[in-house]
C-alpha cells in the first residue's frame, strides 16, 4: 500500500545506520514501474504513483488528493515544486506546481492530452513533454499560460531529463535508427534550435540523464549507470555493481549520490545513497512491493544560463554541411558524392522527397528546408545511387541557420578552417519545400 | 538652520580640499610575466600596469624592491649569469637592463617598434629582441649597447626562448602573417641561429593565429608554443563543437618530427586562450596558463608523446580538431586568479608561480598537489574602478557558451586579430568583416562595418550575446563596466610621428588633403580623402559607398573607419580583402570611387602611405 494515504508520518527506521540526507528530498513511490514505457508508448506507473517529501526524518505526501503524482522538479530557489499529476485515475497527466512553504497545488497545464516531466527554465518559463499523435513532444510555456512553444518535431516519445546549466534541455528519445529499440540522450536549445545527440556513440539504450555539479551527465544504460564527461566523446562506465539502478539520480555531494536501486530483478527499487566505485549502495529507504524512484533534493540550485535566441525572421531553415565525406559511421570514398537528397515527413507521417542539391568537390552543400518538420539527408553518387543515408529524423526551427562538420561527424570533431566551396559558388541555398497537394502544403 | 548651512559649507570646502590634494588615480599592477632566480630565492614580477619590476624574497614572501622600468613592459628575462634582468618596454621602444644585485636599471638599450620580449644568447654577448610592430628581431650587442642587426620575423613578433644548448632562438608572433583574402591563416615559429644571427628555419603553423609563449624542454628535444586556431572561414553559426576558436599547442622538435598541433579543449569546456608554457625539467609535465579561463592546464608529456607516436601523419594532422584528444594527455586543470598570464617554475619544480594579470596577484601552485597553496599580492588599489572591472570582463571567457572565448580572443590584448570573419546573422558566405582595432573607438559611433550598432552598449551587449556568445552574458552593470573599459583603452604611441613631418609625410599630407587631380580638375567633395576621413579620429562617422563592396555584401554602404594607427591594422577594407594600404588603391579602386588615386604614381602612393602612418 502506498504510504500517501498516511499523510504526515514519522519515518520508522527507514534509515538503518545511514547518515541522514542533509537536506529534504522528494521521491516517487510506485507499486509498479515500467522503465521502458517510452519505447512502446506505455504508462510508466501503471498502478499509480505518489510523490513523498522527507524532511528532518519525517515524511509526508507532497500533494495530497492526487490519484497519481510523479516527476518532481524543484525550483531554482528551492521554494516550490513542479510535478506531473492527475486527480483521478482516468484523468490525463497534467503539470502542477506546489509551494513548499504550505498551500495547495496549482494546475499549470490544462490539456486534453498527457503532460509529464516538467522542469523549470530560466526566464520564468517551464518545459514539459506533451503527448501528441507523433508521441510525446517537448514544449515550453509560461507557467501562467500563453501559447506554448514546441521544441521537438520528430516522431517518438521525447521525454525531458534535465535542464543543463548551459541552458540546453536534455531529453531522451528513440534512437535515430528507427529499427533500433533503444533510446539516446539529446540536447536542444530552449527555442527548439540546435537539436543534436549529446554524444554520437550510439547503440546502447540511454535514459534518465541528469547533470551533476561537475557538468558530467549521469544516466541509466541497461540496468546500470554510466556517465558522459566533458572530456570524452564516448560514455564512461561506472564501476560495476551487482544489482540494478533506475535513473534519475540526485547528487548529495560530488562524491555521493542518491539513487534508486535494487539488488535483484525480483525486488522493488529502493532509495539508496551510493559512492560510485566504493562498494554497494547503502539503504536509505526500502519498502517491500513499492518502488522508490526519481529522488530529488530540495535545495536552491544554480539557475541555468538563458539561451538568447538568434533565430532570424526568414522562412525555413538554412543548413550548411562543410564536408559530407566526414563521417564516423562509414567511409565514403573521396569524390563519390554528387548530390544530397532531402526527405521530410509530411503531415501524414509519410516520407516525401523534397529535392536534391549538388554536393561540391569538398563535400559541402547548402540547402534551405522547411522548418519544424522532420527531415533527413541521403548522399547520392553521380547516377543517383545512394551512398549513405541518415537513419533518423531531425528538424530545424524557422529562421535557424545550422552548419555541420559532416554527416555524423561526432561532437568532438571541430570544423576545418576552410571556406566551403559551395559558399564560394553561391550564397543562396537550394530551396526545398514540402509538396503541395490539393492546394494544401503537406506541412504540419 | 544656520548650523546646518555651516556644516554643508564646511563639507563642501573639505571636499574641494580633498579634490585638490587627491593623488592621481592609482594604477593596477597587472603582473604579466614572472622569472625566478636560479637559486630559487627571488621572484621577479613584471607589472605592465605600473611599469615596474617587483622583486620578492621567496623565503619571507615579502617584496624586496620595486624597480621602475619603461612604459608598458611586456616581458623579462635573466642573463645567463643571472646578474642582469632584461625588460622589454613595449611603449618606450627600449630594453631596461636591470642589475639584479642593486635592483636598479643600469642602462637602457635600443629596440625596434614595440619590443615585446628580449633574451640573451648563452654567452651573454648579444640580446635578441622581438619587436611587435616592426615584425622583426633586433640583435643588440651587449658590449656596445648598440643594435647590430634586424631579422625578419612573423607579424607581431612576440615571444622568444633559447634552446638549452644555446644554438637556437625560437620566436613566435601574435598576428597571422598577411595572406591572400580568405585564405587559411598561417603563422610561424621563426628559428634563429644564435651564433650566426640569421634565420635558420621557419616552422609553419598552419591555421594558427595568436601564437604566444614558446618553451623548449631541458633536453632540447621538444618545443611547445601556445596558440589559437581560429575558425574564421566557416560561418559562425553556433559555438558548440569548437566552432569559433581552437585552443592549441604546437609541438616541434626531435620528439615529434614535423610540427604537431594538439587541442587542450574538451567537448563541453574550453580553456582559452593558452598563453604561457612552463615545462618541468624532467619533461614529465607542461603547464599552460589559459588567461580567459582563469586556470592552468597540466599536460602529461609522456602520455602526449606516447599518443603521438601511435598516430599516422593524417591522424596527427587531425589531432588539433579533436576535442576528445585532450582526455589522453591533460591530467589537471588548476583554478587560479583572474587573467593568468606568465608562469615560472621553481628550480626544484615543486612550485609553479602564476601571474594573475587582472587579479593583481601571483598564485603559488604546489605542483604535486596541483592546487594553489598561497597567493602573493602585488599591492594594487583595494577597490576596482568600472574600467578595471570591465577589463576583467574583457579578458574573461566565462560568458560565451561553454566558456569558449571572450572579447580578448579576437581582440588580442585589446587590439585585433588580423582576420576577417563570416558572421552568421546576415546569412552564410555574406558580409565578411575584418576585425577592427579597439583603440580610440570611444567617439567613433556607429559601430559594425555596416554601422548597424549605434553605440558600444549595443555592440557589446545584445549583439555579442546573441550572435557571438550564444549564451546569457553581461548584466547591465557588467555591460557598463565593459564599455567603460573599451572606451578607456589607450591609443599606443605613434612611432611615425616625431614632431615635424618628414618631406615624404608632407607630400603625402598634400595628397591626402588635395581637392584637385593632378590635371587640375576638381575632385568632388565626397571623393576627397580628408572629407570622409576627417575629424580627430579621421572619420566623419558616416556610411558611404566607395565602390569596395563585393558581390557577397548585402549593401555597398560601409562605415567610414577611423584611421588612427591605421598602419598597424592590416589587412584593410571592410572585408580584409586589401593586404596592404597600397592595395586599397591599386587593386580595389579602379574607378576612383574610394578617393582619387589613379592619377598617382607609385612614389606618390608611397608618400600617401607615409602620411597615413602618422595618423
Amino acid at each position: 500500500m502506498i504510504s500517501r494515504c498516511l499523510g504526515l508520518v514519522v519515518l520508522c527506521r527507514l534509515v538503518s545506520g545511514a547518515a541522514p540526507i542533509p537536506v529534504p528530498y522528494i521521491y516517487t513511490e510506485a507499486p509498479r514501474y515500467d522503465s521502458r514505457a517510452s519505447l512502446h508508448g506505455g504508462e510508466r506507473f501503471p498502478a499509480g504513483a505518489a510523490l513523498e517529501i522527507v524532511s528532518n526524518g519525517r515524511k509526508r505526501v507532497l500533494a495530497p488528493g492526487f490519484a497519481a503524482s510523479a516527476d518532481a522538479a524543484v525550483s531554482f530557489d528551492g521554494t516550490s515544486v513542479l510535478f506531473s499529476g492527475k486527480r483521478k485515475p482516468a484523468d490525463s497527466w497534467q503539470i502542477w506546481e506546489i509551494p513548499l512553504s504550505g498551500g495547495g497545488p496549482r494546475r499549470v497545464t490544462s490539456f486534453a492530452e498527457d503532460a509529464v516531466t516538467p522542469f523549470y527554465l530560466p526566464g520564468e518559463r517551464i518545459a514539459y513533454a506533451r503527448r501528441t499523435p507523433q508521441g510525446f513532444q517537448i514544449e515550453t510555456a509560461l507557467p501562467d499560460g500563453g501559447a506554448p512553444l514546441r521544441l521537438t518535431y520528430a516522431p517518438g516519445d521525447h521525454i525531458l531529463c534535465d535542464v543543463l546549466r548551459d541552458g540546453r534541455v536534455l531529453f531522451e528519445a528513440p534512437h535515430p535508427d528507427a529499427q533500433s529499440s533503444t533510446r539516446d540522450l539529446f540536447t536542444v536549445y530552449t527555442d527548439g534550435s540546435g537539436v543534436e545527440t549529446h554524444r554520437c556513440d550510439h547503440g546502447r539504450d540511454r535514459s534518465r540523464g541528469r547533470e551533476l555539479s561537475s557538468g558530467d551527465i549521469i544516466f541509466q544504460t541497461g540496468s546500470h549507470l554510466a556517465r558522459f564527461t566533458s572530456a570524452r566523446a564516448t560514455q564512461v562506465e561506472l564501476a560495476a555493481t551487482a544489482g540494478e539502478f533506475a535513473g534519475p539520480t540526485a547528487e548529495i555531494s560530488p562524491e555521493e549520490w542518491l539513487v534508486s536501486y535494487r539488488s535483484n530483478a525480483a525486488a522493488s527499487f529502493g532509495l539508496y545513497r551510493w559512492r560510485p566505485g566504493q562498494g554497494l549502495p547503502e539503504t536509505v529507504l526500502a519498502i517491500k512491493g513499492t518502488n522508490i524512484l526519481q529522488p530529488v533534493l530540495v535545495r536552491p540550485h544554480t539557475v541555468p544560463k538563458r539561451h538568447p535566441s538568434g533565430l532570424g525572421d526568414r522562412q525555413g531553415a538554412n543548413l550548411l554541411c562543410l564536408n559530407s565525406y566526414v563521417s564516423r559511421s562509414q567511409t565514403i570514398p573521396a569524390g563519390s558524392v554528387a548530390a544530397v537528397r532531402v526527405s521530410a515527413l509530411n503531415a501524414s507521417g509519410v516520407s516525401v522527397v523534397l529535392g536534391q542539391a549538388p554536393v561540391e568537390r569538398d563535400g559541402s552543400f547548402y540547402v534551405q528546408v522547411p522548418s519544424e518538420t522532420p527531415i533527413r539527408f541521403e548522399l547520392l553518387d553521380a547516377i543517383g545511387k545512394s551512398i549513405a543515408s541518415e537513419k533518423g529524423w531531425f528538424w530545424a526551427r524557422r529562421g535557424e541557420q545550422r552548419v555541420c562538420v559532416g554527416c555524423h561527424a561526432g561532437p568532438e570533431h571541430t570544423p576545418e578552417n576552410r571556406a566551403p566551396e559551395v559558399l564560394l559558388r553561391t550564397q543562396e541555398p537550394v530551396k526545398m519545400a514540402l509538396p503541395v497537394h490539393n492546394g494544401k502544403q503537406g506541412k504540419k | 538652520m544656520r548650523g546646518g548651512a555651516f556644516l554643508l559649507a564646511a563639507n563642501a570646502v573639505a571636499a574641494l580640499a580633498a579634490m585638490a590634494s587627491e593623488p592621481p588615480a592609482a594604477r593596477y599592477p597587472s603582473p604579466i610575466e614572472l622569472v625566478i632566480s636560479p637559486d630559487g630565492s627571488r621572484l621577479y614580477a613584471l607589472c605592465e600596469g605600473t611599469d615596474e619590476v617587483v622583486t620578492y624574497d621567496l623565503g619571507s614572501g615579502r617584496i624586496l624592491h620595486r624597480t621602475p622600468v619603461g612604459r608598458v613592459p611586456k616581458s623579462l628575462a635573466l642573463s645567463p649569469d643571472a646578474k642582469h634582468l632584461y625588460v622589454a618596454n613595449s611603449w618606450s621602444d627600449t630594453i631596461s637592463d636591470l642589475d639584479t644585485s642593486s635592483l636598479q636599471v643600469v642602462r637602457t638599450l635600443p629596440a625596434g617598434f614595440e619590443p615585446n620580449a628580449a633574451i640573451s644568447d648563452r654567452e651573454g654577448r648579444f640580446l635578441f629582441v622581438a619587436n611587435r610592430l616592426s615584425n622583426d628581431v633586433s640583435v643588440v650587442d651587449l658590449a656596445s649597447g648598440l643594435e647590430s642587426k634586424r631579422l625578419l620575423a612573423g607579424r607581431g613578433a612576440a615571444y622568444l626562448t633559447l634552446s638549452p644548448d644555446g644554438s637556437r632562438i625560437y620566436c613566435t608572433h601574435i598576428y597571422p602573417n598577411i595572406a591572400k583574402f580568405r585564405a587559411t591563416p598561417e603563422s610561424e615559429i621563426t628559428v634563429i641561429d644564435a651564433a650566426r644571427q640569421v634565420v635558420a628555419e621557419r616552422y609553419r603553423l598552419h591555421n594558427a593565429a595568436g601564437v604566444f609563449h614558446v618553451a623548449v624542454s631541458a633536453d632540447g628535444r621538444l618545443g611547445m608554443a601556445a596558440q589559437m586556431r581560429p575558425k574564421n572561414l566557416v560561418p559562425l553559426a553556433h559555438v558548440e563543437h569548437g566552432w569559433v576558436i581552437g585552443n592549441s599547442i604546437s609541438l616541434f622538435g626531435e620528439d615529434v618530427g614535423e610540427v604537431v598541433q594538439i587541442s587542450i579543449d574538451e567537448l563541453d569546456r574550453y580553456y582559452t586562450p593558452p598563453f604561457a608554457i612552463a615545462m618541468a625539467r624532467d619533461k614529465s609535465v607542461a603547464y599552460v596558463s589559459t588567461t580567459g579561463s582563469d586556470s592552468v592546464t597540466v599536460i602529461d608529456i609522456g602520455r602526449l608523446l606516447a599518443l603521438i607516436r601511435t598516430l599516422s601523419p593524417a591522424e596527427r594532422r587531425a589531432l588539433a580538431n579533436d576535442l576528445s584528444a585532450s582526455a589522453n594527455y591533460v591530467v589537471a586543470r588548476v583554478p587560479v586568479g583572474h587573467g593568468p598570464k606568465g608562469l615560472t617554475l621553481s628550480p626544484d619544480g615543486k612550485r609553479l608561480y602564476v601571474a594573475n594579470r587582472t587579479g593583481d596577484t601571483i598564485s603559488v601552485i604546489d605542483t604535486a598537489a596541483r592546487r594553489v597553496v598561497s597567493d602573493l599580492s602585488l599591492g594594487g588599489p583595494a577597490t576596482l574602478t568600472p574600467e578595471r572591472r570591465g577589463e576583467r570582463l574583457f579578458f574573461n571567457a566565462g560568458f560565451a557558451f561553454h566558456g569558449h572565448f571572450g572579447c580578448a580572443n579576437c581582440h588580442i590584448e585589446a587590439t585585433f586579430d588580423g582576420l576577417s570573419w563570416d558572421l552568421e546573422p546576415d546569412g552564410f558566405g555574406k558580409d565578411y568583416v575584418d576585425n577592427r582595432l579597439l583603440e580610440d573607438v570611444a567617439d567613433t559611433a556607429p559601430f559594425k562595418w555596416n554601422g548597424a550598432n549605434p553605440n558600444l552598449e549595443t555592440e557589446c551587449g545584445p549583439r555579442t550575446e546573441k550572435f557571438f556568445y550564444r549564451s546569457e552574458s553581461y548584466d547591465g552593470w557588467q555591460l557598463n563596466d565593459l564599455v567603460s573599459f573599451i572606451k578607456s583603452i589607450p591609443l599606443r604611441p605613434n612611432r611615425y610621428r616625431n614632431g615635424e613631418l618628414t618631406p615624404a609625410q608632407e607630400r603625402g599630407k598634400v595628397i591626402f588633403e588635395r581637392t584637385r587631380r593632378k590635371n587640375g580638375t576638381p575632385i568632388p567633395a565626397k571623393n576627397q580623402c580628408a572629407v570622409c576621413h576627417s575629424g580627430p579620429h579621421y572619420t566623419n562617422q558616416q556610411l558611404a559607398d566607395v565602390g569596395t563592396g563585393k558581390p557577397t555584401d548585402r549593401s555597398p554602404l560601409i562605415d567610414t573607419p577611423q584611421l588612427t594607427n591605421v598602419v598597424l591594422t592590416g589587412p584593410y577594407l571592410h572585408d580584409g580583402s586589401a593586404r596592404s594600404l597600397e592595395e586599397i588603391w591599386t587593386v580595389f579602386n579602379p574607378q576612383d570611387t574610394h578617393g582619387v588615386t589613379n592619377d598617382l604614381q607609385k612614389d606618390e602612393l608611397n608618400d600617401l602611405i607615409e602620411y597615413l602612418k602618422t595618423l
